[in-house]
């Protein structure tokens, strides 16, 4: 079961990233009442550029226990990108209750400043660094000078587009609904009340994505410590009621259309439980990805999404609550991976934790994670006691 | 890829089952074959999906022989529209045509 979670998310970090990370575990070992030394197990993921800079650690997860003092029996290591986070906890209770470990922490995040600073994402750090390769064919696949993910997830609006006749003002009213959500979430870096016409009139980015439209990625860690039920934690005690996950590891134009995402796939065994969720925490990094998510996991029909969007009250206060805090639009993007916010977010509602947007009477919620490059992974889980 | 750089745009076929493919492997997608046979396309296409942004216009175009690929277009374009490949910098780029 989770047995505590902590969260530590700034525009920049002045200090080091094991330094963020460090301050961002001992609150999540603090809620669940365990200290360093009964960690025994550890979960990380990683983009190039977000841990000080550098494009990559040597073995990742030895460094990162070394540092923190963790003496682990379990180490593994996820790259799905914003799916990442879900897929860990799932592998997490699934090592402990094997008995490969007692108190396994999930690490996702880091400090994105730097590659920020250099004005690319992660997903483009070859065009800030020198001799990176990101494909073993960049001759003919790096041919355009794309601002990939944004210009990816833009491709896709433009299809969803012209295939459904989605609107921008369909797409804007998603970024106007999590914000008001965002009002009640004191960790959200946004909380301006936000119009449709605010949306409509921001700076267009990527047609057809406007900046309102598009995650702020920041500094910032998710830590989440999973253990066996029985310990002092005050948590509900949740487990995973399902989960699944679907790659997808062809390039966008080789699939037979680009506005599916593998979430059709990964949230396929959850479709009999969509009645009993509470709330929806879904990916978020963009307008679009919500979306998409909507259609893909079977709120609406593929192609309806825009309509969904528009007509349903999904705040908080509506019958279908998603992205309950407000999401990563609102919050930021922790090292250019929502995955986080979107599960702490979902145990937030579960524990009552919820403040000002406390869905009533939480017992089930589905969180959707997208992630990878070209939105290659879907991981889909489903929370409850 | 010399061809490339010449704004032409090669691809693999497969002797087995047919499949037209872009991105580089040693077997087929499609039926797994090894029989594969490098060719050039025509250079023409229609745009499958665009966006404009900073740096430009880049799009997914759908070739006549079937494969898709992302390339840069140096005109406004709509999806649907025929493009056809000229040499660029380095590389192919698309105009109307
Ligand atoms: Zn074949």
């Amino acid at each position: 079961m989770i047995l505590g979670f902590g969260s530590t998310v700034q525009k920049t970090y002045p200090g080091t990233t094991f330094e963020l990370l460090s301050s961002t575990l001992d609150k999540a070992l603090e809620m669940a009442h365990l200290d360093r030394g009964k960690i025994d197990g550890l979960i990380a993921t990683f983009l190039p550029g977000t841990f000080d800079g550098n494009l990559a650690l040597h073995f990742y997860t030895g460094q990162l226990a070394q540092y923190l003092g963790i003496r682990p029996r379990f180490l593994d290591y996820v790259d799905f990108g914003g799916a990442s986070a879900l897929a860990m906890l799932y592998r997490a209770e699934k090592a402990i209750s094997a008995g490969d470990a007692d108190n396994v922490v999930i690490i996702v995040g880091g400090k994105a400043s730097p590659v920020r600073e250099r004005k690319v994402t992660a997903d483009s750090v070859d065009r800030a660094y020198q001799g990176i390769r990101l494909t073993p064919f960049d001759e003919v696949f790096r041919v355009y000078d794309d601002l990939n993910p944004v210009t990816d997830y833009a491709l896709v609006a433009t299809r969803h587009s012209h295939l459904f006749g989605t609107t921008d003002e369909q797409r804007a009213s998603i970024a106007v609904k999590q914000r008001f959500n965002a009002q009640g979430n004191p960790k959200a870096m946004y909380k301006d009340p936000l119009r449709l016409e605010d949306v409509l009139s921001s700076r267009m980015v990527s047609t057809p994505l406007r900046l309102l439209e598009i995650v702020y990625p920041v500094d910032g860690f998710h830590v989440f410590v999973v253990g066996k039920s029985g310990g002092k934690s005050d948590l509900r005690p949740l487990s995973v009621k399902y989960f699944g996950e679907a790659h997808w590891p062809e390039m966008p134009p080789e699939l037979p259309d680009i506005v599916s995402t593998p979430a059709v796939e990964s949230s396929k065994g959850a479709r009999p439980l969509l009645e009993k969720m509470d709330c929806f925490e879904l990916y978020d990094s963009f307008t679009i990805t919500v979306l998409l998510q909507i259609e893909d996991i079977g709120l609406a029909e593929k192609g309806k999404g825009g309509r969904f969007a528009q007509d349903v009250n999904f705040t908080y206060q509506g019958e279908i609550p998603i992205n309950t805090g407000g999401g990563s639009l609102n919050v930021g993007q922790p090292a250019y991976m929502s995955g986080g916010v979107i599960l702490e977010e979902a145990l937030i509602q579960l524990n009552a934790m919820g403040e000002g947007r406390q869905v009533k009477g939480v017992d089930m919620v589905l969180v959707n994670g997208i992630g990878g490059w070209n939105r290659a992974h879907s991981t889909t889980l489903v929370l409850g006691e | 890829m010399e061809s490339f750089k010449e704004g032409k745009i090669p691809y693999l076929h497969c002797l087995d089952c047919g499949y037209n493919f872009f991105y580089p492997r040693d077997r087929c997608p499609r039926c797994h074959g090894g029989k594969l046979e490098s060719r050039l396309s025509s250079g023409r296409g229609v745009i499958f999906s665009y966006t404009e942004f900073q740096g430009g216009i880049y799009a997914i175009v759908e070739m006549e022989e079937g494969f898709r690929l992302y390339a840069n277009v140096r005109e406004k374009v709509r999806i649907g529209d025929r493009v056809v490949a000229v040499p660029g910098k380095g590389r192919p780029e698309f105009v109307k045509g």
